[in-house]
């Protein structure tokens, strides 16, 4: 706890304050309060000060004419790995202690390239190599910046990974031969560390209460899970199947959790209905499927489904290539399942920000939330649409028409030319089961060499 | 009560009728069909508004079509956009159903030189990704394999059928992946010089293939002018001869700009038809690839940069700088579950330089032409193959409803195990 | 055979030693004793301060005098410097001088890897590097040559290795030549990959827990021996002792940061939890200038820098030759060379990029952040050589020479004792032939504790194979795969104009592999080994050999090619 209050007044104390900008006479999706034609946008020190017709411009605030053009509130991506040096810490089933604002890479390109595609704030993650991953980080894309604190959202509620399926069994179970081997197995998995939490709380209760004379052992594993059964952390579940979702929501009731939200969920609209009961939230890719067995029995439907059904729901990335068009991948939800455009811009703006428990300050044009704004040529909906500029905290971040070609901020100085990679960068990090590969192959070719594991999604 | 009783048992027996309805599986129809004033995109003859008669699965008439045939299904097609079926020139549709699961996928076969591989043997006509692709007017793709120097020969494929002589569109084309001075991933540590030297010797390999390939068609054609019956295995040998007889193009995976240049100059030494495949940095030697008048079949269009200084669009913005140097591009999702999202990729090149009309030509004839089907593909013009869409606007918009497939002028189903997902799960019950 | 092999032990063990050697020879001459005057020499005395004409007196390894008028005492050894320059010996602020790399491992099966024992997982501190600290180690007399004559010391490992001890860099044991003990804990973003903790964010998280644990555990054992009466017993954990100083800021802590990022964990870490921080082999820590100057941390900054490229000029020069001979050029030529301004950009980038690597130690200057060099990546030799590419980028040679004296004497506290050449502190000194910081000075003396080392004009007689069979021998390698490193020994050796080639990989003793269709020519050497890896898969070696060294690639199969390199070693042996 004392480690987020510093950094919660490091972030308030090294950075700048945010910019006067007059955005004008702009087609406004403000997402949440309907569409404003012709309708100018102030922001002050950095917050939506104003929305409003004809607002004057006042001396010390730049002005940016978004005349013909569409303004929409920063794209939010509820998952991602992009600006992470470390995704997973995979050699455990449990791993709630470590956290991934300890890897945070400000210099990564890759948050510009998501800002090149309207993306203001990301969920960075853990991956999904352990039941109970490592903590996520929510950032800002402050592209730019050195310091890794002045990527973090400040405010944004503690989030966690959690798990379920493949991805922990084949890391876990057939990798290190020890539980879990099954769904079964991840099952326990939970209810195990919950418990033993619940028992570690308690010993520092009666150590505090007086009750027991010598300290215990400090556990920042416990620590941690402990946080999560009192209702500070947020759990972001990695699932696909509708057996496994059911079963944490069992779990997560059982020991009194009530927040969640399932990442990927593939099979999430095969139970929208109890989700909605359990107030569960989704996050979904636009059309991914296939890659593996558990999610060969997916539909591009389900965020129209889970839509319909009252979920909360959002579209995420899982990909520094996918991150730059999350508009578009937003917009699939129009041909599957006809979407209103409303409805289909709160996959990626509101609804992520309610997931990530920073919609009272992002996710919407609305006074007195943060100046995340992108401004697209076009309707962002549509196939044709380009982004041309996105502000982050008022900041003009990424401007189609300033735009270098080599945004690189930290340069090798051995480096004699740039390489040209045969694979993208997204293919070959395996997105969730990033890192993971070295654990996977200790198996079988321990004896000389240790490689990538595999070209093949893994998410 | 027995008036009662009776409406009762109507109500039963109508209730049966129905759900045995939705038991029913959906077939295609046969035709003919008459797609009456509908706004036709020929591609090739330009855009007007007219009526379509699709029979014995070609394009029968087209224009302003009179007929008093009984027998024919009349679609009003008023306010709707009337299409050629799409094409991507490249992707493992049908050779991969779960990408993880290794015994569902069959484009990668052991061995470096295997050009007689044949894509069309395996790719799987009931594949479930198969209805997935073509309820979103991807009416056919390329299904290549992939993995080795030469793995093989790709197919051009129709997506509907039931067996490979069904689907297939009569082009088979050997691919090959030139030698890379790239680097394979963030963990290939080589040193310049040795990515230089493997790249260096993996031609030399090529080029001593090519000799024996070479010597082979001689004696193939001393045998044939002689009239020699020539007992023999080779059929690595015998499924390059097209190629070197310069009937058939070799289709060549070659991405970054080194490798471009000196794929360009190999094809060149050897006297080649060749297709260049991938092609990312295409824009940097668009000039180059334009005047050695190759075409290219690029994608996907949704990728990363693949140098960290590129700029953020630079694989947006590739086959529209290609195009625009005269080079003749098609587009690829290079994709398997996911050809569906071929109209996209077109729609973001469209977006990023190369225009509508451009982008719809790199997905339809630009690629009939390359497979060299563009007397029966890519447009639509009377006595093509009838592959039509019917939409309700721009097939690149993601807002567009395709309302109709034909595929060889069939009426395809618009439903595949995601609709009807869809169709069971949107409203559950219990 | 058995001869052969003796032989070639014997050796190497010469080779490797040769102080060592000359001294414990017992037909070597004896020693005279300790007392040496240093007579008309320069004495820099500290940074700024030069004193000409003087006379150093050394007895009993304390500089006993420092005067130009005295008179060198009967026992005296006279040393005729003049002209010549007296520094205070430098002081190494942290590396592992001494101890040796270990062998890699292969890495060990555990059952439950999420769970592995301490020392499996990096975590040491217990440990000393006093323990394995060994005089005869070459990069002792290396170090010395250099002009070093105190080296802080920390044990080699991965998270918490252990703790760092000043250590005279003499020719004795460590007991002999230590000159302070436990002067701090070192920690490194350093992990054993597939066992807890495998990524920096498993390592931060355990150093959280195991210093939290610590700080209990100390204040729980006062209480325990204050009044033990109803107290759970301590538990005694060897681990957790060693890091209590830590945690009551009685004990620095190395944190050894390369990266920008890696200087940022370790000043959010200091804040978090409130250790005595010593930033450690620093290469890019000039985003936190203010912070570390608001929060006093004393900083080791590396001298491991990135090469500075040799200017545009040849490619200037390639295009004048080009052009003043068009006509026998081919145009296509002409292009590569007239155009790339992409290449033009990066190299501009990239110059900007060595700047400011280059720059910082000057820039910590200007700030008047007190530094040290730390030299974890460094070979001695290059040292000199860097210093001065430091001063050419605005380091003032003052604050280069307080950097390597009086700085790291002050950080390490030492500097009663040692940094500066003042009456009563040991007799550490060099002797260079011209001002240090010139380009052609040599070292010509070292004094390490009051005993001398003495530099002639090298000549190289290292270990040099013949040209004859310049490839026959046991050579090390190195093979780079992603996550880890494989290290074995080669042995090539030639009967009957053939060669045969046998391979000892480290992780697997005992085994070898024997080479299949070698080919070797005028300086490259390529063959191929079937692995076993399950099934049988074909590892290619392509070698380059340079004089004692060579490097090249190893391909296996499908999953890739990597580096490898090695040294000539010895003559051709087994194992």
């Amino acid at each position: 706890m004392n480690r987020i209050i510093f950094i919660l007044i490091l972030c308030t104390s090294t950075l700048a304050i945010g910019q006067n900008v007059l955005i004008k006479n702009g087609t406004v999706l403000t997402v949440t309060k309907g569409t404003l034609a012709e309708t100018d946008v102030l922001i002050t020190n950095g917050k939506i000060a104003q929305i409003a017709k004809n607002i004057k411009k006042e001396a010390n605030y730049n002005e940016i004419d978004a005349t013909g053009l569409y303004v929409m509130p920063g794209i939010i991506d509820a998952h991602s790995h992009i600006a992470l040096d470390v995704v997973n810490e995979a050699t455990s089933p449990v791993t709630a202690e470590v956290n991934v604002g300890d890897a945070l890479n400000p210099l990564d390109v890759s948050i510009y390239r998501a800002l090149a595609g309207g993306v203001t704030i990301s969920h960075a993650m853990h991956g999904s190599a352990n039941a109970i991953g490592g903590q996520c980080e929510t950032i800002k894309h402050r592209f730019g910046e050195i310091n890794p604190d002045n990527l973090r959202m400040q405010g944004a509620p503690r989030t966690i990974k959690f798990a379920l399926g493949e991805n922990p069994i084949r890391t876990h179970g057939e990798g290190s031969k020890i539980v879990p081997n099954t769904r079964m197995g991840v099952e326990q998995i939970f209810r195990n560390a919950f418990s033993e939490a619940k028992i570690y709380a308690k010993e520092w209760d009666d150590y505090k209460n007086g009750l027991r004379k010598s300290s215990p052992e400090y556990n920042l594993r416990h620590e941690t899970i402990s946080d999560i059964l009192k209702g500070n952390i947020l759990i972001h579940c990695h699932s696909y199947r509708a057996d496994e979702i059911l079963m944490l929501m069992r779990v997560l009731k059982d020991f009194g959790v009530s927040k969640v939200c399932f990442q990927h969920v593939n099979e999430g609209f095969k139970v929208a209905p109890e989700l909605a009961a359990f107030g569960a939230s989704a996050s979904v890719f636009s059309d991914w499927w296939a890659y593996k067995f558990e999610v060969y029995y997916s539909t591009a439907y389900n965020a129209a489904i889970l839509t319909r059904n009252g979920v909360v729901t959002s579209i995420n990335s899982d990909s520094d290539e996918l991150i730059r068009h999350l508009y578009h991948e937003a917009a699939k939800t129009q041909r599957y399942g006809d979407l209103s455009d409303d409805e289909a811009l709160a996959l990626i703006t509101i609804n992520p920000a309610k997931q990530l428990g920073i919609e009272k300050m992002a996710g919407s044009i609305e006074v007195g939330k943060d100046g995340d704004i992108a401004i697209f040529k076009g309707h962002p909906l549509s196939v044709y649409a380009i982004p041309q500029m996105t502000l982050v905290d008022g900041a003009i971040k990424f401007d189609i028409n300033k735009d270098p070609d080599d945004m690189r901020l930290d340069i090798n100085p051995s480096e004699k030319f740039s390489s040209f990679y045969e694979t993208d960068k997204s293919q070959e990090n395996n997105g969730c089961l990033q890192d993971v590969s070295e654990m996977l192959m200790q198996e079988s070719y321990a004896k000389y060499l240790r490689f990538r594991y595999s070209k093949n999604h893994s998410h | 009560m027995k008036t009662l009783n009776i409406f009762w048992i109507f109500s039963l027996i109508f209730l049966v009728n129905v759900s045995l309805l939705a038991q029913q599986v959906q077939k295609a129809e046969k035709g003919p069909f008459l797609l009456k004033n509908g706004t036709i995109h020929t591609i090739t003859k330009g855009t007007y508004l007219g009526d379509i008669l699709l029979k014995d699965g070609i394009i029968y008439e087209i224009g302003a079509v009179k007929t008093d045939a009984t027998n024919i299904t009349v679609i009003d097609c008023t306010g709707k956009h009337i299409y050629p079926g799409l094409i991507d020139s490249g992707s493992k549709l049908g050779l991969a159903e779960i990408e993880a699961v290794s015994v569902t996928n069959d484009f990668s076969e052991h061995g470096d030189f295997i050009p007689h591989m044949k894509a069309l043997t395996a790719i799987n006509p009931n594949a479930v990704a198969i209805p997935v692709t073509r309820v979103n007017g991807v009416t056919t793709v390329f299904a290549k394999p992939e993995g080795s120097t030469f793995p093989g020969t790709g197919a051009l494929v129709d997506l509907f059928g039931y067996s490979p002589e069904q689907m297939t569109c009569g082009s088979e084309r050997v691919v090959m992946k030139f030698p890379s001075t790239g680097r394979r991933g963030r963990w290939d540590r080589r040193s310049d010089d040795d990515i230089k030297k493997d790249a260096e010797k993996a031609l030399k390999n090529i080029n001593e293939v090519w000799a024996s390939a070479l010597a082979y068609a001689k004696i193939d054609s001393a045998a044939g002018a002689q009239k020699q019956t020539w007992v023999k295995n080779n059929p690595q040998m015998d499924a390059l001869l097209p190629i070197v007889k310069g009937i058939q193009p070799l289709f060549i995976e070659v991405n970054s700009k080194a490798d471009i240049e000196e794929a360009i100059s190999w094809v060149a030494q050897n006297k080649l038809k060749a297709v260049f495949m991938g092609v990312a940095e295409g824009w940097r030697v668009a000039d180059k690839i334009a005047k050695a008048k190759i075409p290219v079949i690029t994608g996907p269009i949704m990728n990363t940069p693949r140098r960290d200084n590129d700029r953020f669009d630079a694989a947006y913005t590739n086959a529209g700088k290609m195009s625009k140097a005269g080079v003749k591009v098609a587009i690829r999702t290079d994709n398997a579950e996911n050809t569906r999202n071929l109209p996209f990729n077109a729609g973001f090149a469209a977006a990023y330089g190369m225009g509508i009309d451009e982008a719809l030509k790199a997905v339809t004839i630009n690629a009939a032409e390359i497979f060299d089907v563009a007397d029966k593909y890519g447009s639509i013009e009377k006595g093509k193959i009838a592959n039509i869409l019917v939409t309700t606007g721009d097939p690149f918009e993601t807002k567009t409803k395709i309302e109709k497939v034909f595929i060889r002028g069939w009426n395809i189903p618009l439903e595949s195990r995601q609709t009807l997902l869809y169709d069971e799960f949107l409203e559950r019950n219990p | 055979m058995v001869k052969f092999y003796f032989r070639a032990l014997v050796g190497i063990i010469f080779l490797l030693t040769p102080e060592r050697s000359f001294l414990q020879n017992s037909d070597a001459p004896k020693s005279l004793g300790n007392t040496y005057f240093i007579k008309n020499c320069f004495v820099v005395q500290k940074p700024g301060i030069v004193l000409s004409g003087q006379n150093v007196l050394i007895k009993d390894g304390f500089i006993s005098d420092i005067c130009p008028s005295s008179k060198p005492p009967f026992d005296a050894q006279i040393i005729q410097a003049d002209s010549m320059y007296v520094y205070a010996g430098f002081i190494d602020g942290f590396s592992n001088i001494g101890i040796s790399k270990p062998e890699s491992k292969d890495r060990p099966k555990l059952p439950d890897p999420g769970n592995p024992p301490n020392d499996l997982a990096g975590i040491t501190p217990q440990n000393s590097s006093l323990d394995s600290y060994k005089s005869s180690d070459k990069s002792v007399s290396d170090m010395r040559s250099a002009g070093f004559v105190i080296s802080n010391v920390a044990p080699r490992g991965l998270m918490l290795p252990g703790q760092c001890n000043l250590i005279l860099l003499g020719d004795e044991s460590a007991d002999k030549l230590l000159l302070k003990a436990k002067t701090g804990q070192t920690f490194q973003l350093e992990s054993n990959r597939g066992i807890y903790p495998a990524t920096i964010i498993g390592v931060m998280a355990k150093f959280r827990e195991i210093y939290k644990n610590a700080s209990i555990a100390g204040n729980h054992e006062a209480k325990y021996i204050a009044n033990p009466s109803g107290l759970m017993r301590p538990d005694f954990s060897r681990e957790l002792m060693a890091m209590y100083p830590v945690t009551t800021q009685k004990m620095p802590l190395f944190f050894v940061t390369q990266k920008t990022k890696d200087v940022h964990k370790a000043l959010s870490l200091k804040e978090e939890l409130g250790f005595d921080l010593i930033l450690t082999e620093v290469k890019q820590g000039w985003h936190y200038i203010d912070k570390i100057k608001k929060t006093n941390t004393r900083v080791l900054l590396s001298l491991d820098l990135p090469e500075i490229e040799k200017k545009k000029a040849k490619s200037e020069t390639a295009k004048d030759s080009l052009s003043t001979k068009k006509d026998s050029v081919s145009t296509k030529e002409l292009e590569k060379v007239e155009k790339n301004p992409e290449k033009e950009a990066f190299d501009v980038k990239k110059e900007q990029s060595t700047k400011e690597y280059l720059s910082q130690a000057a820039l910590f200057e200007k700030q008047g952040i007190l530094f040290g060099f730390s030299f974890l990546n460094v070979k001695p030799s290059d040292i000199k050589n860097n210093i001065r590419t430091l001063i050419e980028n605005g380091l003032s040679e003052d604050a280069a020479l307080a950097a390597l004296t009086t700085n790291p004497a002050q950080i390490l506290g030492i500097n009663n004792v040692s940094g500066t050449v003042e009456k009563g502190k040991i007799a550490n000194l060099i002797i260079t032939d011209k001002p240090y910081f010139n380009e052609k000075s040599a070292v010509k003396y070292t004094f390490v504790d009051g005993r001398k080392y003495e530099y002639q004009e090298k000549k190289k007689q290292e270990n040099k194979p013949t040209e004859a069979g310049k490839f026959i021998g046991t050579w090390t390698y190195t093979v780079e795969v992603p996550g880890s490193v494989q290290k074995g020994k080669m042995v090539i050796t030639k009967s009957a104009g053939e060669y045969m080639i046998k391979v000892f990989d480290n992780s697997s003793p005992g085994e070898e592999d024997v080479a299949n269709n070698i080919s070797v020519n005028e300086n490259s050497v390529t063959f191929n080994i079937i692995a076993d890896m399950g099934q049988p898969v074909k590892v290619d070696f392509d070698l380059k050999f340079a004089e004692k060294a060579y490097s090249g690639s190893v391909s296996v199969g499908e999953f890739g090619t990597f580096p490898i390199k090695g040294e000539y070693e010895s003559e051709p042996k087994l194992f």
